[in-house]
């Protein structure tokens, strides 16, 4: 009983990373068809909650497994340390209105759980990881640009009656909402549990008799329904002020961009995409937990550049960069300390 | 499924609308030829489809209205397509104000004047017809909507050329100046359909552009 108490206490950590996961990014996924009111805020909760959670059991162990190879922790009260600093540092940015991602906060928190435990950091996993984080908004744009030019051509000559453009808009929010509800959870779920999976050995799970989940995925579907109850609990707001910003550029360029986001989340957590490449002899995809907001502004700046590139603010480029170092940079302090606090304090061992 | 099914059901109801306004010109044309030809009940009949047909695309413009803000329908173009269908209905109320006129003033038509009304009432016809077709192709095919403005604007020209012809030979004429004035307003009356096409046109012009971009 005790055990299980603390397992769960040391847990809160990345649950409650989950929900703020889930309050600030499905903002990202549904942001665009809430605001436009063309989907109800209530069937973006749920729909939103379900592809989450479904993208964190099925998909989630790529991204997680990656991050699981950085640190190796081993250890809850380290994993739970670990998840604390990342949530933290995000929460600290955020109040101080900095660009922050969760993804980024989380790989500065292990690096320095590696420095702090006088553990090696594998720098070509960590290199790879960063290629990523400046990958994914350029891939995220290169889609939103090749998808826009598509869906217009294929408006122009289709001839399709505006009422029906308009119920088939709201189709295509459905889908790329969900597409992207479900990249969210496999790529981002990683962030959430990804620590905690070498630290919570959990027996296999028979669900209803059917479904098998070993012990990562069980952690997955944890972490899945954090992210679900942020979504529920705390998106209202943000989803209708991003919904806004994306929808100033137009509602079928708005799906585009959360197609191509939750494309690009996708590919990053994708094991058969990246098998499938490798196999044809070209380079093997990292599966790296990235950040979905980040893939939203490359991908805006896609459209962006193929209409034009008139009314770009370059400069938000300069504050993703910024972001890139100084995230995890404020983690990895924070960790630092919590570390210290944990094993000092608490006399946790790790 | 439902939502394509509800998308057909619009569709539909926008294409009666249309039909009414396109027909006002068709009953409009009927109507003063049988009141010129002094054909009292085939006229009294056409103030009747006339009335039936305003009533109906009345009915259809509300129904759409509620419709696109009830179920957030075209956000991006609604206030568009309402102000679109407003002037639509405008252009079908002054057909019907013609008709009215001269069933309650019962005007007396004197040749040669007699002669020059129908090809004025057949230009703002035509202003109708072009104006119905510029805006149904603003739903579907948003390239032919210039195409059917310029017909608009063309017929506008028309309209405006044969009715200051007629307000010319009319006042040059030896009617009472009462009589005069009275199938002035008439020529007036009938101008305006094809002005009202006219800033409609204008209307869709910009609706369409904002449309394409």
């Amino acid at each position: 009983m005790g055990a299980a108490l603390a397992t769960a206490v040391y847990l809160s950590a990345g649950l409650l990373l989950g929900w703020s996961l889930g309050a600030n990014d499905a903002a990202n996924v549904y942001g665009a068809a809430v605001g436009a009111r063309m989907i109800r805020f209530r069937t973006a909760v749920l729909a939103c909650g379900a592809f989450v959670v479904l993208g964190a059991v099925l998909q989630g162990a790529g991204a997680a497994a990656t991050l699981d190879r950085l640190g190796g922790i081993d250890r809850l009260p380290a994993a739970f340390s670990v998840a604390l600093a990342a949530g933290a540092a995000v929460v600290w940015m955020s109040r101080l209105g900095l660009p922050v991602s969760t993804s980024q906060a989380i790989v500065g928190a292990i690096v320095a759980w590696n420095v702090f435990a006088g553990r090696p950091t594998d720098l070509g996993e960590l290199g790879s990881i960063v290629a990523s984080w400046v990958a994914s908004p350029v891939l995220a744009g290169a889609m939103s640009a090749g998808l826009y030019v598509l869906l217009k051509a294929v408006i122009r000559r289709s001839r399709v009656h505006l009422f029906r453009f308009d119920a088939g808009l709201r189709a295509g929010l459905h889908v790329a909402g969900a597409l992207g509800a479900y990249a969210l959870g496999a790529n981002n779920v990683a962030n959430v549990m990804g620590v905690f999976v070498s630290a919570v050995p959990l027996a296999p799970l028979r669900v209803g008799g059917v479904v098998l989940l070993d012990g990562a995925q069980q952690l997955f579907l944890l972490g899945g329904l954090a992210i679900a109850v942020g979504v529920a609990t705390g998106s209202r707001r943000v989803m209708e002020t991003v919904g806004r910003q994306l929808l100033r550029l137009s509602p079928e360029a708005a799906m585009v961009v959360v197609a191509a986001s939750g494309l690009t989340m996708f590919v990053f957590s994708s094991r058969a995409l990246s098998e499938a490449v490798a196999a044809i002899g070209l380079f093997r995809i990292p599966l790296v937990p990235v950040s979905s907001t980040q893939a939203v502004v490359g991908a805006v700046l896609g459209i962006g550049i193929v209409r034009g590139g008139r009314g770009l603010r370059f400069r938000v480029l300069g504050e993703i960069a910024a972001g890139w170092v100084a995230t995890p940079v404020a983690a990895a302090l924070i960790a630092f300390v919590v570390l210290h606090v944990v094993r000092n304090v608490f006399g946790a061992a790790m | 499924m439902k939502l394509f099914q509800r998308t057909r059901e619009l569709e539909d109801q926008l294409d009666r609308f249309f039909d009414a306004v396109s027909e006002s010109g068709l009953v409009l044309r009927a109507g003063v030829d049988d009141y010129l030809a002094g054909r009292a009940d085939e006229f009294a009949r056409r103030i009747g489809e006339m009335r039936e047909r305003e009533s109906r695309a009345d009915d259809l413009r509300h129904e759409i209205e509620n419709r696109l803000y009830a179920e957030s329908l075209i956000p991006e173009q609604r206030g568009d397509v309402l102000v679109l269908l407003e002037r639509l209905d405008g252009v079908l109320g002054q057909a019907k104000s013609v008709l009215k006129t001269l069933e309650v003033q019962q005007p007396e038509i004197p040749q040669p004047f007699a002669d020059g009304l129908p090809p004025l009432v057949a230009a703002s016809a035509e202003a109708i017809e072009r104006i119905v077709r510029a805006s149904r192709a603003f739903f579907s095919e948003l390239e032919a909507v210039q195409n059917d403005v310029h017909k608009v604007r063309y017929f506008e020209k028309e309209a405006d050329a044969i009715g200051t012809r007629l307000r010319r030979d009319l006042f040059a004429g030896g009617l009472e100046l009462a009589h005069k004035l009275q199938l002035s307003h008439i020529v007036d009356a009938i101008e305006e359909i094809s002005d009202l096409a006219e800033d409609a046109a204008d209307a869709l012009v910009i609706f369409a552009i904002k449309r394409s971009v």
